[in-house]
């Protein structure tokens, strides 16, 4: 009776089978999760913002963590309001940029928001010394009409300044971040999606191969009324190393 | 049906909500540095020469900007001046072959850093040392110190990621604190002794002693007039860097004062051309006060590490007034 009962084997494999299909899923999922983090949740290669100078502010800045933003380097082009004027752009030390900028009006850029740059504007003064006549400046570049600076990325805190003469604001800075592309986690969704799908699917193909056999013998739990005999023969086979359908298998 | 709608509208808030997001970036923890990188040392040394080279032949003290200060900024002016008084045309200082770059600390301003090298026509290697004000200030060459014979720079403690400032009234674990140090030789030079406990005997008190006593000879034994002589620690202030043995390198400026008092009815005192063109008389009938700067490099011992050396020093007139 118990041999043609339809309710053991189910109960046997099912979890097995059931687990293989989850972790199949998980891996389908991870993959899939990979897959979007280099398509349509991929990072742009680049984040462009434009900011124009505004009157009386007579830089552009930005805090440290905006040009902190995620990436090997930023480039940064700064145009004059007039192309015969000289143009400034150099980065320094976070703390000695504040010290140098102190309470100089400025357009203050402190982090991005798509394509636009989310913008502050501390300090009241009007103009400030000519910032290429300073030496606050780990990296600065000037040119007549506009001056461009790539400034990769490096450990500390930096802040990047774009001016004129210190009293003129720039008519235009572009900030262009070149961007990570994906992450240490896309190749790790790739490879752990991968291979749980994998052994998913030979977890699922081995619960469907071993279940003709198994349906065919002596339900699990018969041998619960046997004599201590099957009870010892059962204690030579270690569990740890016989999935149950084979040790099910062996007593038929 | 309304759950479901509760949800969707929950999606598409939270997807509004992650795409207006702001981005920034994780500055990453400071590096130990120097607060002047050697690039940018160099870019001062740099702008300080293009200014000499600029004001210098001109004979124009105004073109030196402000990549000179201190004392060194006194002296310059001083020197172009007489040039142009006497028009005589000077050759600029030759850049400074650098062997060694003294980068402090991140520090509040004022900041220093020193440059170690040789400039073709000195005789002996120098030592730059330049000062930044504020933030808002440049670098500018405070002062140019030439090491006396048999002297050397001390090793400085953390070279590579800055060495440690010392504040001027710091003793802490030295044998006198920084500006101790620099009063007491102040007094040593007006005494004109050459041989105090404190300090090592060097060829620059020597020298200044010597002067001194010449001119009193040659002016007071005649009974033409009297000299008396003053150094003082100067406004323009020190600088103190640990050295590697606990010690520390100090250079600061001092300033000096000589007065000459003419005996009513003995007649005038003449000057020399130079000190003549600074003063704007060929000679004094009354008095003449002649102010010098003087920068000196010492290298202070730790506590219990013996007597104070001078390694370095400069001297140069700044004013003559006389009548």
């Amino acid at each position: 009776m118990t041999l043609l009962s339809p309710s053991t084997p189910r109960s046997r494999f099912a979890p097995a089978r059931l687990a293989a299909v989850a972790v199949a899923l998980v891996g389908a999922l991870l993959l899939l999760a990979a897959l979007a983090r280099v398509t349509v949740w991929a990072t742009p290669s680049h984040t462009v913002v434009r900011v124009a100078g505004q009157a009386g502010k007579p830089v552009v800045d930005t805090t440290a963590a905006a040009l902190a933003l995620d990436g090997p380097s930023v480039r940064v082009t700064v145009r004059a309001p007039d192309p015969g004027q000289n143009v400034f752009v150099g980065v320094g030390r976070a703390g000695d940029v504040e010290a140098y900028l102190g309470n100089a009006a400025r357009t203050e850029v402190t982090g991005v928001r798509g394509s636009d740059a989310v913008l502050a504007t501390p300090g009241s003064e009007t103009s400030l010394p000519e910032p290429g006549g300073v030496d606050v400046w780990a990296l600065a570049m000037t040119g007549r009409g506009s001056a461009t600076l790539v400034w990769p990325r490096a450990d500390g805190s930096w802040r990047l300044v774009a001016a004129v003469d210190g009293a003129t604001p720039p008519a235009e800075v572009v900030l262009d971040w070149q961007r990570e592309h994906g992450s240490a986690l896309t190749p790790a969704l790739f490879g752990v999606g991968g291979l749980l799908l994998v052994l998913g699917l030979v977890g699922i193909g081995a619960t469907r191969r071993r279940r003709s056999p198994v349906l065919g013998g002596p339900a699990p739990g018969t041998d619960l009324r046997h004599d201590d005999e099957a009870d010892d023969e059962d204690d030579d086979v270690p569990v740890e190393q016989t999935p149950a359908p084979f040790r099910s298998e062996r007593r038929s | 049906m309304r759950r479901r709608e509760f949800l969707g509208a929950g999606v598409v808030a939270a997807a509004l909500a992650a795409c207006s997001s702001v981005e920034t970036g994780t500055p990453t923890a400071e590096p130990a540095t120097p607060a002047v990188l050697p690039g940018q040392a160099r870019h001062v040394l740099e702008q300080v020469d293009a200014a000499l080279a600029r004001a210098v032949p001109a004979n124009n003290p105004r073109l030196l900007g402000t990549r000179l200060t201190g004392p060194a900024s006194r002296e310059w002016n001083a020197r172009l001046t007489v040039a142009a008084n006497r028009k005589q045309k000077l050759t600029a200082p030759s850049p400074l072959q650098v062997r060694r770059l003294i980068l402090p600390a991140v520090n509040p301003w004022p900041r220093w850093f020193m440059a170690a090298g040789t400039s073709s026509g000195e005789p002996t290697p120098v030592l730059r040392v330049f000062r930044s004000v504020t933030a808002r200030n440049p670098y500018g060459l405070w002062s140019e110190l030439s090491l006396l014979p048999g002297a050397s720079l001390p090793d400085l403690a953390s070279p590579l990621s800055g060495t440690p400032v010392l504040a001027p009234g710091d003793g802490k674990g030295l044998v006198a604190a920084p500006s101790a140090v620099v009063a007491s030789y102040a007094r040593a030079l007006t005494a004109g002794s050459t041989a105090t406990s404190q300090f090592a005997p060097d060829q620059f008190r020597q020298q200044v002693a010597g002067q001194t006593a010449a001119d009193r000879r040659k002016l007071g034994v005649a009974g033409i007039a009297s000299v008396s002589n003053q150094h003082r620690p100067s406004a323009d202030g020190l600088v103190a860097l640990r050295t590697q043995d606990g010690g520390a390198l100090v250079v600061a400026a001092l300033e000096q004062l000589y007065d000459v008092k003419v005996r009513a009815g003995s007649g005038v005192v003449s000057l020399d051309p130079d000190l003549a063109a600074l003063a704007g008389a060929s000679s004094v009938g009354r008095s003449l006060r002649r102010t010098s700067v003087e920068t000196v490099a010492f290298r202070v011992p730790p506590a219990g590490g013996g007597v104070v050396t001078v390694i370095a020093a400069a001297k140069a007139d700044v004013s003559a007034v006389g009548s």
